[in-house]
């Protein structure tokens, strides 16, 4: 496009540093407010970014909670969840895909619809479900939940990114000498790595953050992180540095994941928004 | 061709595609079908899980109970609404607008953007407990802010009149990062030749931008916009949850953060499946309707 | 002995009779042309052959076994498809290796085969790159390479050379007749370009919406088009076809010419003649018409004249090094060119 003028850079440079200082302040309040005491808490705004880092807190919350526990939960979940999601969402949204029969679309926009059912809906029921199946407070009965709420956003991705691979690649392996499930083992779940790998890290941050099912479905074997925050809070209320490092270590796992697969993230979201 | 032999392909290849959609289809039935059959059992009988002795067909009683006798329903719904439409607005335009400044080309670029993506990654959990103590009265960065400025111990979030208010800048904050990364995908995802067509027909960048670039997005514009709005609607459930509560008072208590109450403190299972099916007809009527709207007639 | 036999194949999609019944005899070694305009369902006969469309009644046989309900893999055939379909994420020499590491061979053996088949084809350079790495040339080449490798029963081509320039699609065109005739396996080649089908095929199967509209050897094909529709699609400059009355020995033009012919026909026909069978000259002679020339192409090779006699109009091809009559030219229509077909049916008139 032809060059802008002086003005139009000064207002752009301008808004974009005034967006990003309101993004970033609140991180780093929560970044500095974690290495400090509870002292420095109340210390005033003018010593916010200024003052002597300390450990303490994330002592005293490793040493008192159990923070590990519970972050390997929220792991085992978010990655058990995310496998069965994609393993089952990538067949079906295959056979959306590759086949016609009758009934395929209005199947296709049922279970993209589930991406608006209230999840509100479903807890006390499925609250129901597991007291009944002996699944309350255990990872696998969270890991089906999590697996449910992910499986019509894999689908609805998948099925756009395999559209996108002519199928002659598959018939051609096939012609070679390949069953069906031989082509999409050699061919397309290659072929579809690079979208996989999105959709996946989506699934995995979506498990990681999730908070109201945690909330009802767990009480201390299975419980995550999340839920353990808002403990915190009631805890103590004046505490906010212990509540500030339980936080760190709650998101910093996520977000240095995602700058190191941003790339993948940010092309994956693209594809699947601008496809119909 | 009469007498002529029909081929019939092998049964297990025909029900091919049925066996790779079953387990999708079983989890998701059980999800939803499942869920949605026993909400309306506990929207048609009484159910206080305090008071056993209480039970039996009660469909009016509860609709009268929800809808009628309080107007804590119509207040949750109108608090909901409010949330809603602030929030996507506000996030809609702020994102168009980054996106439109991240569509150039300035150096730095794609170094700060992940920056400017980071909220959204964040635990809804955690925005929340930041925005509570940043809101804080006592030593909240923001009331500090307001103390410098004259303004002694003000707790945006413990005053009905601005607690929603607090919610809503943290859900911008959280989500607007949302609207911006799609934005900018529709934009970078058009073909430049017609705004260079415009610029030789002598159009404002303005022009350009407001007659061009705006309608050639709108199909990404609706499927944004939806989905924020769908979001926002049926999961501000854990900022809330930790910033408020829905207080002070019921101020900031959505239907959904209602019908959790109803179910999960008060045990009172009916109210709560009633203000969530509530959400779910609303939800269906919305999506119906602005789909319809936002999308005109089918384009291609 | 490997023919392929095509035997009463019916294909529906939903309620869309796509391919109403549709028999065909390749005898080994055959190459065969499936030609007709897109839609007409070439492909759908093709991929039914190779096992990739379940066909809804009919059988298929390949050197003499029934392979109807067999999956393509277990059919040894090779397909060549029109976007090449090669794998993206293995190199070349994976691309022409992974027929026969499928067949789990051993490794020498599948080194000497894919240099073997890539010195055939002239690709050796090519053997470590991705496809995308290729021009679409020396893609062909290598969707061609891996089609051999394995010496199939059959080739079975899917319009294979439409998506290259010109130029390159004369060239391969050759080449694969060639390749074809060395190695001596039976083809189905399918294509909308009746050129390739002149110039490649043993016979040419004509289709129009699922149906045979004849069956024939090139030259069979061009001289005696079974029916207007094949008579316009073969052929360049498509052949001139006029609606006449008959008067006893006479064609009567619209424009009320006479033209004498040898033989007796009633009622109205379609008469048909091909650009490059008329002669145009200046000097008007027995039996010939008047003729209006409107515009003259260049061609290098010919001219081709388009012209009216009358209201119709008549393109005539016109050698390159003879002058151009200026005026009052007029064309004869050689009794043993002519062509006639039943203007109902279509149908060439015995
Ligand atoms: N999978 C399908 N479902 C429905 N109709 C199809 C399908 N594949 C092809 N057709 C239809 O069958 C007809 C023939 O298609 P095709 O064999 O691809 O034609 P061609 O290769 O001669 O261009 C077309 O009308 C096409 O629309
Ligand atoms: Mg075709």
């Amino acid at each position: 496009m032809a060059p802008k003028s002086r003005l139009y850079w000064i207002v752009c440079y301008f808004i974009l540093a005034l967006y990003g200082v309101f993004t970033l302040l609140p991180i780093a309040y929560l970044v500095v407010s974690s290495f400090k005491t509870q002292l420095q808490i109340y210390a005033g705004v003018s010593s916010t970014f200024w003052f002597t880092p300390t450990l303490e807190s994330y002592r005293f919350i490793f040493e008192t909670k159990p923070i590990l526990h519970m972050l390997m939960n929220t792991l085992i979940v978010s990655v058990g969840s995310t496998v069965f999601s994609l393993v089952f969402g990538t067949i079906a949204a295959y056979a959306l895909a590759r086949y016609r029969f009758r009934g395929r679309d209005d199947l296709a926009f049922y279970i993209l619809s589930i991406r608006m059912f209230p999840p509100i809906v479903a807890a006390l029921p499925i609250f129901m479900i597991f007291n009944n199946l002996n699944l309350l407070d255990s990872k696998i009965g969270l890991i089906i939940a999590y697996t449910s709420f992910n499986l019509p956003f894999v689908v609805w991705m998948m099925t756009g990114f395999i559209k996108a691979v002519p199928v002659q690649l598959e018939e051609a392996a096939m012609v070679d000498g390949q069953s069906q499930l031989g082509a999409i083992r050699d061919i397309l779940l290659p072929v579809l790595r690079p979208s996989i790998l999105a959709v996946a890290i989506f699934c995995i941050i979506f498990s990681w953050n999730e908070f109201l099912f945690a909330l009802i479905l767990t009480k201390s074997q299975a419980k995550t992180l999340p839920v353990a925050i808002p403990e915190f809070i009631t805890w103590t209320e004046v505490g906010w540095n212990y509540v500030a490092a339980a936080g760190m270590v709650l998101v910093m796992p996520v977000l240095i994941f995602s700058f190191l697969a941003q790339r993948y993230m940010v092309r994956g979201m693209s594809m699947g928004a601008i496809k119909d | 061709m009469s007498g002529e032999q029909v081929y019939r392909a092998p049964l297990h290849r025909r029900l091919r595609p049925l066996y790779f959609l079953s387990p999708t289809l079983l989890i998701l039935l059980s999800v939803t079908l499942f869920p949605l059959i026993y909400s309306l059992y506990l929207a048609t009988h009484t159910v206080i899980l305090t008071n056993p002795m209480l039970s039996g067909w009660s469909l009016q009683d509860n609709l009268r109970e929800v809808f009628l006798e309080s107007p804590e329903y119509w207040e949750s719904f109108a608090t909901t609404l409010i949330l809603v439409v602030t929030v996507v607005s506000i996030e809609f335009v702020l994102g168009l607008m980054l996106a439109y400044f991240f569509y150039n080309n300035f150096t730095g670029r794609d170094f700060i953007f992940p920056f400017f993506l980071m909220p959204m990654m964040l635990t809804p959990v955690v925005v929340g407990t930041i925005w509570r103590f940043l809101f804080n009265g006592e030593f909240g960065l923001i009331a500090g802010l307001l103390k410098a400025m004259g303004v002694v111990n003000y707790s945006i979030l413990n005053e009905p009149s601005t607690a929603l208010v607090g919610i809503i800048i943290a859900d911008v904050w959280q989500w607007t990062p949302f609207m911006l990364l799609l934005m900018l995908a529709g934009m970078r995802a058009l073909p430049t030749s017609p705004f260079e067509a415009a610029q030789v027909d002598g159009a404002s960048r303005f022009q350009i931008f407001r007659d061009i670039m705006l309608p050639m997005m709108k199909p990404v514009i609706v499927i944004a916009v939806l989905i924020r709005m769908i979001d926002a609607f049926n999961r501000t459930f854990d900022t809330i949850y930790i910033m408020t509560n829905g207080g002070p008072g019921r101020v900031t208590e959505t239907l959904a953060v209602m019908a959790f109450r109803s179910s999960f403190e008060y045990f009172f299972m009916h109210q709560g499946a009633i203000v969530a099916l509530s959400m779910l007809v609303i939800i269906i009527i919305m999506t119906k309707v602005l789909g319809r709207f936002m999308a005109g007639p089918r384009e291609d | 002995m490997a023919s392929i036999d095509i035997r009463n194949l019916r294909k529906k999609f939903g309620d869309l009779e796509v391919i109403p019944g549709f028999s065909l005899h390749a005898e080994d070694r055959e190459f065969i042309s499936l030609l007709g305009p897109s839609g007409c369902g070439k492909s759908t006969i093709l991929r039914i052959v190779a096992g990739l469309e379940e066909l809804t009644s009919g059988d298929v046989v390949i050197a003499g076994r029934n392979v109807t309900a067999l999956e393509p893999k277990d059919r040894d055939i090779a397909m060549v498809f029109q976007n090449y379909a090669l794998y993206p994420h293995k190199s070349v020499f994976e691309n022409l290796a992974y027929g026969l590491r499928i067949r789990k061979r051993p490794e020498d053996e599948i080194r000497k085969r894919v240099t073997e088949v890539s010195e055939l084809l002239q690709i050796q350079q090519l053997l470590q790159r991705r496809p995308a790495q290729l021009s679409g040339g020396q893609q062909q080449r290598v969707a061609m390479g891996r089609a051999i490798m394995r010496e199939p029963a059959a080739f079975l081509f899917d319009e294979p050379l439409s998506n290259l320039d010109a130029k390159l699609r004369n060239h391969m065109r050759v080449e694969i007749r060639q390749l074809q005739q060395r190695l001596g396996i039976t083809t189905l080649y399918v294509t909308h370009d009746q050129v390739e089908a002149m110039t490649m095929s043993d016979r040419i199967v004509v289709l129009n919406h699922g149906m045979i509209e004849q069956i024939g050897k090139p030259l069979e094909i061009y001289e005696t088009p079974a029916s207007i529709f094949v008579a316009t699609f073969i052929g360049s400059p498509a052949m001139n076809l006029v609606r006449v009355r008959t008067d006893g020995n006479a064609l009567v033009f619209p424009s009320g010419d006479r033209l004498s012919v040898e033989r007796q026909l009633q009622g109205d026909v379609v008469l048909g003649i091909r650009p490059e069978r008329i002669k145009l000259s200046a000097s008007k002679s027995e039996n010939s018409l008047p003729f209006e020339i409107v515009l003259v192409e260049e061609l290098g090779a010919q001219k081709i004249i388009h012209g009216r006699i009358g209201a119709t109009e008549m393109t005539v091809a016109f050698p390159e090094d003879v002058p151009l009559p200026t005026n009052g030219a007029s064309v004869s229509l050689p009794g043993n060119y002519l062509h006639f077909f039943d203007p109902e049916s279509g149908k060439r008139l015995a």
